[in-house]
Formats: C-alpha cells, sequence, structure tokens
C-alpha cells in the first residue's frame, strides 16, 4: 500500500455472497476502486447489480449473514482490522453516508432535531443551540432554506425530496472527508434533482470532499464524478476518467448504456436487448455475453479482470472493440428492443 | 409503527374498547380505595348472619360465614388484579431483558436463550404451571412464579422477533452509518418503537394472569382462604349453588368482566396498531 498516495479510499477485490434460501446470490464479485482526496467517482449500474451491497459491506454494516471477502482502507487504515467502538467514530465523523431510502431513513418517532443532536452528539460534545445552529446552516444549503419548522417535525410530516435532502444536511453535519452518496437524486422529482446536482459540485468546488456518488442515471454522474466505474452484475465492467468512458466507451454494456440515454434528440432510443441476469448462483465468465452484440466463445470463461487500455481507462471484456459505433449496435438492436421517443 | 399519542385518541373512538378501559378503571379505583369503600371487615366471621340476601347493610349479601360479599369482592380485586400485575410486570421485563438482548446482540447469546426458551414452550403452558406447583407446592408466590417460568419464553420470543426485524430496519442502519453507540440505538430507536406492541402484550397478559390465579386458586392451588379472592370465592360458594346461586355469580361476574375488558382492551391495542396474527 503506498503510504504517500492521497487515496482517502480504498476498496479492494471486494466479494460478498448472500446465502438464501434459493441458493447463493453473488452480490458483489471482486470489485476493486479507489478515491483520492478530493476526488468524485461515480459508480452506475442498473438497480440491483450490487452497488449498495457494495458500500454497505466496503464499511462494514454488512448484515450478519453475508460472507465477505476483501479489504477496504480509509486514510490507509484497514476498516476491517478496526475495533467496534474505532469503527463508530469513524462513521459520520470521517464519512458521510447518505442512505437510499430517505423515508425509511429516519426513526418515525423522533423529530429532525433529535436526528441531528443524535449525530453530532454521537461524536462531539455539543449544546443544543450549537446543535440547532449547525443543523440550519445546512440545511440551508441543501435548500431548506426557510423551513425553521422542520427541526421540530417528524419524519412522516416531510415529502421524500425534503427528508433526502435533511438526510444529506445529516450526512455533511460532521464535516466528514468522504461522503457516500447512494441514489441522493432517484427520490425526487427532476427540479430537485437538478438542485441537488448543484449542491455536490458546489460542495466539490469549496471543499477538499472525496465522494463516492452511486446511481443508475449516466447523465447524472457523468456531470459531476471526475472518474466513473460502470458496474454490471456484481462487477465493475468499465473504469476510467468521466470524459474518457463517456467519450470512448469500450465496454458493450457502457456503450448500450450510454445509447439508452434519453436525450431529447428525434432519434430512437436504443434499449439494452434481453434482462440482467440474476445475481443467484450466477455463472462463471461475463455476466454480459447474452446479452452482447459483440460476444464470441470467450466470453463463457472470461476471467472479467480489468485490462489497462490507456489513460487510466480499464475495461473488462474478452473482446475490445476501440471503435464506439453507435449504428453497430443498434444494427443489433431487434426493432422490437427500440422505443421511438 | 405507531405513536402511542395517537393510538388514545383511537382507542376513545372505540366503543368495545372504551367500556373496557371505564371497567378496568373502576376495577382499579374499587381495588386502590378497598378501605374505604369496603363496609365491613372482609374476614370478619359472624356466623349468625350467614347467607344474608342483599340489603342495605350487606349490598351483595353475606357468604356461608356471614362475611359481606362485596367487602371480600373490593378486597379480592386487590388481591387478583395486584397478582396478576406483578407476574405481567416480572413476565414483561425478563422477556424484554432477553428478548432485547437475545435479538440485539445475536449471535451466541441469542442461541442460548432461545434453546433454552424451546424446552419451556415445548410444554403446554397450563401443564407447565400445574407441574411447576406441584413440585413447589400451593400458595400465591409459587403460584407467580410458576406462572412467570411458564410464560417468559413465549414473550421473549416474540420480543427477539420485533427487536430483529427493528435492527435490520433502514433507520437503525442509518444510525449505525452515522456512528450513533449501539447501546444509544436500543435506547431509543429499538425500544421506543416496540413500546406500543410491549403495551399491547402487557395487557392482554394481565388478563391471561387474573384467569389463571383465580383458577389456580379455585382448585385450591393458588390463594388459600381465608384472604378474600375471587377464585376462593367461587370455591367457597360452590356447597351453595343451588340454595344461593348469586354466591357464586357475583365473583363469576367480576372474573369475567375483568378478564374480558382486558382482552378487548388489548385486541382494540392491536388492532389499532395495526398487528396481524395471534399474540
Ligand atoms: N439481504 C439480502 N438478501 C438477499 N439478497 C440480497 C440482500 N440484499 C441485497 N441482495 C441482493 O443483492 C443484489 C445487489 O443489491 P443492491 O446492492 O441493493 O443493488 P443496487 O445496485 O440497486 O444498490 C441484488 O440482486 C439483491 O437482490
Ligand atoms: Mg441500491
Amino acid at each position: 500500500m503506498d503510504r504517500n498516495s492521497d487515496t482517502i479510499f480504498k476498496i479492494e477485490n471486494l466479494f460478498v455472497k448472500i446465502p438464501t434460501r434459493q441458493g447463493t446470490v453473488h452480490a458483489v464479485n471482486g470489485i476493486t476502486l479507489s478515491i483520492e482526496k478530493g476526488q468524485t467517482l461515480g459508480l452506475v449500474g442498473e438497480s440491483g447489480c450490487g452497488k449498495t451491497v457494495s458500500c454497505l459491506t466496503a464499511l462494514g454494516l454488512q448484515k450478519k449473514h453475508f460472507r465477505v471477502k476483501g479489504k477496504t482502507c480509509l486514510n490507509h487504515r484497514e476498516i476491517h482490522m478496526l475495533t467496534p467502538s474505532e469503527k463508530r467514530r469513524v462513521l459520520g465523523k470521517q464519512v458521510g453516508f447518505i442512505m437510499q431510502n430517505p423515508m425509511q431513513a429516519f426513526n418515525p418517532l423522533i423529530t429532525i432535531e433529535e436526528h441531528f443532536r443524535e449525530t453530532i452528539r454521537s461524536h462531539k460534545k455539543a449544546s443544543l443551540s450549537e446543535v440547532r445552529k449547525s443543523a440550519n446552516d445546512l440545511l440551508q444549503k441543501v435548500g431548506l432554506a426557510g423551513y425553521e419548522k422542520i427541526l421540530h417535525q417528524y419524519p412522516i410530516q416531510l415529502s421524500g425530496g425534503m427528508l433526502q435532502r435533511v438526510m444529506i444536511a445529516l450526512a455533511l453535519i460532521l464535516k466528514p472527508r468522504l461522503l457516500i452518496a447512494d441514489e441522493p437524486t432517484t427520490a425526487l422529482d427532476t427540479t430537485l434533482q437538478s438542485q441537488i446536482v448543484k449542491l455536490f459540485k458546489k460542495l466539490k468546488k469549496n471543499s477538499d470532499i472525496s465522494i463516492l456518488l452511486i446511481s443508475h442515471d449516466v447523465d447524472m454522474i457523468a456531470s459531476i464524478a471526475d472518474k466513473i466505474s460502470v458496474m454490471y452484475a456484481g462487477y465493475i465492467v468499465e473504469q476510467g476518467p468521466t470524459e474518457e468512458v463517456i467519450s470512448r466507451p469500450l465496454h458493450p454494456y457502457t456503450k448500450g448504456l450510454l445509447l439508452s440515454r434519453p436525450r431529447f434528440s428525434k432519434e430512437r432510443l436504443h434499449t439494452i436487448p434481453g434482462h440482467p441476469p440474476s445475481l443467484l448462483n450466477l455463472a462463471d465468465g461475463c455476466p454480459f455475453y447474452q446479452r452482447c452484440f459483440s460476444s464470441g466463445p470467450l466470453c463463457p470463461s472470461f476471467s472479467m479482470d480489468l485490462q489497462h487500455c490507456g489513460n487510466g481507462h480499464f475495461v473488462s471484456c474478452a473482446y475490445i472493440d476501440k471503435s464506439f459505433d453507435k449504428h453497430k449496435v443498434q444494427e443489433h438492436g431487434s426493432p422490437r428492443d427500440t422505443v421511438n421517443f | 409503527m405507531t405513536d402511542l399519542k395517537f393510538s388514545f385518541t383511537e382507542l376513545m373512538q372505540r366503543k368495545p374498547a372504551l367500556v373496557s378501559l371505564v371497567i378496568i378503571l373502576i376495577l382499579v379505583l374499587g381495588a386502590v380505595c378497598a378501605p374505604l369503600l369496603a363496609p365491613h371487615d372482609p374476614e370478619y366471621v359472624e356466623l349468625g348472619r350467614a347467607l344474608l340476601r342483599p340489603q342495605t347493610d350487606y349490598p351483595l349479601g353475606t357468604d356461608h360465614l356471614g362475611r359481606c360479599v362485596f367487602s371480600r369482592l373490593l378486597y379480592g380485586s386487590r388481591v387478583s388484579l395486584g397478582a396478576s400485575s406483578l407476574v405481567m410486570i416480572c413476565n414483561i421485563s425478563i422477556s424484554l431483558v432477553i428478548g432485547i438482548l437475545a435479538g440485539y446482540k445475536g449471535g451466541w447469546i441469542d442461541e442460548i436463550f432461545m434453546r433454552l426458551g424451546d424446552i419451556f414452550l415445548a410444554f403446554p403452558n397450563l401443564v407447565l404451571t400445574l407441574v411447576i406447583v406441584g413440585m413447589m407446592g400451593p400458595g400465591l408466590q409459587n403460584i407467580l412464579i410458576a406462572m412467570v417460568i411458564a410464560q417468559w419464553a413465549w414473550y421473549a420470543r416474540i420480543i427477539r422477533g420485533m427487536v430483529l426485524s427493528l435492527r435490520e430496519s433502514n433507520f437503525v442502519l442509518a444510525a449505525r452509518v452515522s456512528g450513533v453507540p449501539s447501546f444509544h440505538i436500543l435506547l431509543h430507536h429499538i425500544l421506543p418503537n416496540i413500546s406500543s406492541q410491549v403495551l399491547i402484550l402487557a395487557t392482554l397478559n394481565v388478563g391471561w394472569a387474573i384467569l389463571h390465579i383465580s383458577g389456580f386458586s379455585f382448585l385450591g392451588l393458588g390463594i388459600q382462604p381465608p384472604t378474600p379472592e375471587w377464585g376462593v370465592m367461587l370455591k367457597d360458594s360452590r356447597s351453595y349453588f343451588w340454595s344461593d346461586p348469586l354466591l357464586m355469580l357475583f365473583p363469576g361476574l367480576m372474573i369475567s368482566s375483568a378478564v374480558v375488558s382486558f382482552n378487548l382492551l388489548g385486541d382494540a391495542l392491536k388492532e389499532i396498531a395495526g398487528m396481524k396474527g395471534n399474540l
């Protein structure tokens, strides 16, 4: 491990298998990520591909029955080596976590202010007026200014969008060095989404906070992140600087993903044929090959190792095709699989 | 998850629950104020006045030993309500501690308590209580101990289930993610969120305990005469059933109204809390 680098958060070769009654769910299959100080990494992938499980497990917050392999370092310290009380002091203080479902992430019996008080006082002494002041400051920053009442309200009295923003404020209140945002815009309508995106951009500009931004929305990720990791069925299939990945996608899945974005054009919207594979008893080899337009005989036994293709761009594909020819992609999607916009 | 304040207004809108609550309040009030309300000493024997009909001096008449039935019922409610509350408090606090430990800590603690509980749950409740009383001998204290031994596992299991599902809930995860100490999570997130369900369990348990304490006293295993108690009174008046049926009617009415009230109240609370299934 390079102690001199500015890597603040690193996940190395993380595997998560979930035993269930029907069999083993291969939720995460050896992902590696690293985030440098001040950098924003976007983790993009369809829902169910293992994004939430990855980052919760990386922080040691997985459910008890999950089988985990791999290691995570935060500030060059391995998280799994920390004692429970050390880990507790790191969470919230050094890592802020924005959870996926804001509607379920608040205790229905206590007010928003009590949530703030609890988070702050778990890490430092603070008087009630200090708590109120810092909570109000942050609520203002997340666009909830003028809602003084919020602090005294119960979670059910707020809308999903408001709770989402309260959640962001809660994650930021102790000025963490790393912010993990799990689908922070999914619960919001479009205008609020752009507001949150602006907030993240401002946060990036005004502080040296590192952000792990998780979403299924490529455009949102592309507009904020410095680096993108594309996740599919528990694998990272492509990784690289945002510009690189967006303009020169190498993995067929990424190509499909980029083509399936609505861009308000008259073009037909591309969809990737088929369905994402079930992670239950996932077979070896490339999980995408049944849906892939350029698959070959090597795919079913491909090791899914990432290969460097220059410019910090990594991809795991047996047949790397450097051209991003959307007509070629569309030829392969049958007419049934395309939607007219 | 329900708010207790919210439940109370809803409770007021349900007729059976409201009536039960009033009956329970009257019973409790009668028990607390028994020395003030009772016209006679409940244990004072006056054979010359045996088996009197209800009259101004003796509102509900006298029993075969000339004791005032009304006074005995009043004092009896002290014993019945007091003892069953005691059973409930012991049951609920033991099973709260065990259920929370097992559900929240999990691992071997959970394993030990739940396997131990399985052993107790393997026997029918009543049989287990009878066996324990049989071993320890009759008496109020022994009955209470036997009832707690026979019941704790059942409640502990239910509470463990609630804690388990809350532990996996998103807001508990959110608290862990922000570094809230686990004892604080237990106290501020888990306990308040199971309190309404525990209240329901407690209510139903009191009803159950009243019935069983009276039942055991009726069989001569529980409270011993001359202590006034509903079950004992029922037993004493058995021989006078044909000549003086009222003697049996009054304690019987007390037992059934108390038990039914607690059960109705518990059911109403259950309905308000939206709990499914049998508790
Ligand atoms: N507790 C669990 N038990 C079984 N399977 C689970 C559990 N949690 C998540 N999974 C499975 O793991 C996979 C990844 O889930 P998740 O990380 O939530 O996806 P997402 O990328 O949408 O965040 C999904 O296929 C999901 O079904
Ligand atoms: Mg998710």
